[in-house]
């Protein structure tokens, strides 16, 4: 009998997926589900890179969140990340500029002094809620700045983020419409700003690239803002969220990390393999593909399961499904694969870098004191709140 | 071991410029400069990642 999972729901994503995950890799890589209308869950990790890698047959324009039932059609004014090729690569070769390697790097010392600002506000000792009250300022506030959005707005620029994206405390009384009409009205505003006077931010970047002599029009600005905000915010937080329990869960990978800060962007890596924070993305087949004996016909969704990929034992080996953060090579697919891979990853990357070495040059010692409350997402299934108390390094020899 | 550039396929965020800065610089118009056409002494190991860490599959090594 074909295992039955249902990978519809939220609790399947926020129990432990890994057996069920580990099954379907074994006897049913490409599995049919019909909840939802029906669509293809992908575990292998070669058959994600080969989807992933082939946008002419498996396309996004229909959206990338896995189908919901209701009936799906492109988006006739697409965002980055629902855009097929060609129109894709001149969009993305654009939007680039602002995310290389260089522009990124560039970066540090703010994102460090954000970093530090944020953690200035934890005490040794004392209990805090890490998740929501500590970890999420930190993207957003990246976000802001990058936007060249002045410091005084960033509490309110965060306020109509999380709201519009779904996030926000139920208390707030602010419907996510509502939130996302202001952000546009604000965006306008710093584009209207930068119309009159360039800035080195990502605005004045954009507003100035050109590609084949296009430049992206003011629809697709607008579109592209909303998507930094949607697809930066809650993954990082989720990934030192979520990464910082499972060094509680390893208590001596935490204390290697703490006695040698070198070994932590090969430990990102492992947390973002094993953590797979977005854990999947959908594409659309445009013609009857065969995959593995099974049939995927013309207009099904195919869901590429990133976390069952990221433990396939083909690529990482035995140890697979163990967190190990001098695991190495790490090829992992946490960012997606082919063109469509993360544009935010070297920003991703720094920022979990930076929070972590901070981190950990205050406090070497992190547990949890209540119940770690989870969000209800099939797609970015992370950390709503929890409470943690931070030991300092040297609060027990009396130095602070 | 030559390096192959496919630029239809690159999109310019430079992954590979993080794993081996001495062979690729993405520039300032968003183009990837590949700075040496043949892997230089040593430098296998990176570029081999660079490669391998290419999300749009636009790199490949040649004997
Ligand atoms: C740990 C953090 C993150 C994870 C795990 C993550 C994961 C992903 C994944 C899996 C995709 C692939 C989408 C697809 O194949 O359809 C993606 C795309 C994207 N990400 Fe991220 N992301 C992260 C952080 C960020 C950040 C910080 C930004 C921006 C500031 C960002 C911006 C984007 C954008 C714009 C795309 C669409 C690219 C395109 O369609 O060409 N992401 N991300
Ligand atoms: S990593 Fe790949 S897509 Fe990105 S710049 Fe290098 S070659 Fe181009």
């Amino acid at each position: 009998m074909e295992p039955n999972y249902p990978l519809h729901l939220p609790d399947f994503y926020i129990g432990d997926p890994g057996p069920a995950y580990r099954d379907l890799r074994h006897n049913s890589p490409v599995h049919w589900t019909s909840a939802n209308g029906g669509f293809w869950g992908i575990t292998r990790y070669a058959d994600v890179k080969f989807i992933g890698s082939r946008p002419h047959l498996f396309s996004s324009a229909n959206g990338v969140l896995m189908p919901d039932g209701k009936p799906r059609t492109a988006d006739p004014r697409p965002m980055l990340i629902t855009t097929d090729p060609p129109r894709h690569k001149a969009m993305r070769t654009l939007i680039s500029k602002g995310f290389t390697p260089k522009h990124i790097n560039a970066m540090e010392p703010e994102v460090r002094e954000i970093v530090r600002g944020v953690l200035d506000s934890a005490e040794p000792g004392i209990e805090v809620e890490y998740a929501e009250g500590l970890v999420a300022k930190v993207p957003v506030r990246i976000i802001a700045d990058l936007l060249g959005a002045p410091a005084e707005d960033w509490e309110q620029f965060r306020a109509w983020s999380d709201a519009s994206v779904g996030s926000a405390d139920p208390g707030v009384e602010l419907s996510s419409q509502e939130a996302f009409g202001a952000l546009t009205t604000y965006f306008r505003r710093l584009i209207a700003l930068r119309e009159q006077h360039r800035t080195n931010d990502l605005i004045s970047l954009l507003m100035d690239a050109e590609v084949d002599g296009e430049s992206l029009s003011h629809d697709e600005l607008m579109a592209f803002l909303h998507l930094l905000l949607v697809a930066g915010n809650e993954t990082t937080r989720n990934l030192i969220a979520l990464g910082t329990i499972a060094l509680i869960n390893h208590p001596e990978q935490l204390r290697m990390l703490v006695d040698d800060p070198s070994l932590i962007p090969a430990a990102i890596e492992e947390m973002l393999r094993h953590i797979s924070p977005v854990t999947h993305m959908t594409r659309w087949a445009t013609e009857d593909v065969e995959l593995r004996g099974k049939t995927i016909r013309k207009g099904q969704a195919v869901v590429l399961l990133y976390g069952a990929a990221n433990r396939d034992e083909d690529v990482f080996g035995e140890t697979a499904e163990q967190f190990d953060i001098t695991r190495r090579p790490n090829p992992h697919l946490a960012f997606g694969t082919g063109e469509h891979a993360c544009l935010g990853l070297s920003l991703a990357r720094l920022e979990a870098r930076v929070f972590f070495e901070e981190l950990l040059a205050r406090f070497d010692r992190i547990e949890l004191t209540g119940e770690v409350l989870r969000m209800r997402s099939t797609m970015v299934p992370g950390v709503r709140t929890m409470h943690v108390r931070l030991g300092a390094a040297d609060d027990r020899a009396g130095v602070r | 071991m030559r390096i192959v550039l496919d630029r239809a396929r690159c999109t310019g965020i430079g992954i590979c410029e993080s794993f081996a800065p001495t062979v690729f610089e993405v520039d300032d118009n968003g183009e990837l400069v590949v700075l040496s056409a043949e892997v230089p002494e040593g430098a296998l190991d990176e570029v081999t990642a660079a490669v391998e860490g290419c999300p749009a599959l636009a790199l490949r090594l040649e004997p």
